[in-house]
């Protein structure tokens, strides 16, 4: 699994390795990617921006 | 998004939505934005650079077919209020496998420009039959 990498990338396409990111839950406690797709396939979406 | 939450459950997936912000602007917008969603975030567009989100130039945020996405949306209810974050930055939508593989990749090249749910969910049925 790609490691924690906050620099910008292409693109990713489909068949690329999904970057694991840690962000933050509604809670404030971390959320691994990894480990929530690990549980199932995810449809992440990614917000312009709250508000 | 909201209108197809049968289907996507049906499909499998857990929508995830990744917002520019703190946790408590999460729990105050997603809510509204983003009901049926697990809501995460980062105050910096860190995870949008990660995973190649553009950013906006100024002809990519206002246009005629930006104007039409704002005009959906509100129709659809969605009134935009004081943003977190880089307004000028884009979303995009990936599906991603249970083995961390991109199973469809959306980029957003305009404001507004959201993947087709109905494409995304045919693109997953596909990945599973070729990858189970």
């Amino acid at each position: 699994m790609t490691e924690l990498k906050y620099t910008s990338a292409d693109s990713l396409r489909v068949g690329s390795v999904a970057p694991s990111l840690t962000l933050l839950d509604a809670a404030g406690a971390p959320a691994v990617l990894s480990e929530l797709w690990a549980a199932g396939p995810l449809l992440l979406t990614f917000l312009r921006h709250f508000g | 998004m909201g209108r197809h939450q049968a289907e996507i459950e049906a499909a499998g997936l857990r929508v995830v939505a990744v917002g520019i912000g703190e946790p408590k602007h999460a729990q105050h917008f997603c809510p509204t934005l983003a009901p049926h969603a697990t809501c995460i975030s980062l105050p910096e567009p860190l995870a949008h650079h990660a995973y190649g989100l553009r950013v906006a130039s100024l002809s990519n945020l206002v246009n005629v077919q930006t104007l039409k996405h704002g005009w959906r949306a509100m129709r659809e209810g969605h009134m935009q209020t004081r943003a977190t974050g880089d307004e000028r930055q884009l979303g995009g939508t990936f599906v991603v496998s249970r083995s961390g593989i991109v199973e469809f990749a959306q980029v957003s090249a305009i404001a507004g420009d959201h993947a087709d749910i109905p494409t995304v969910l045919a693109a997953h049925r596909a990945w599973e039959a070729h990858n189970l």
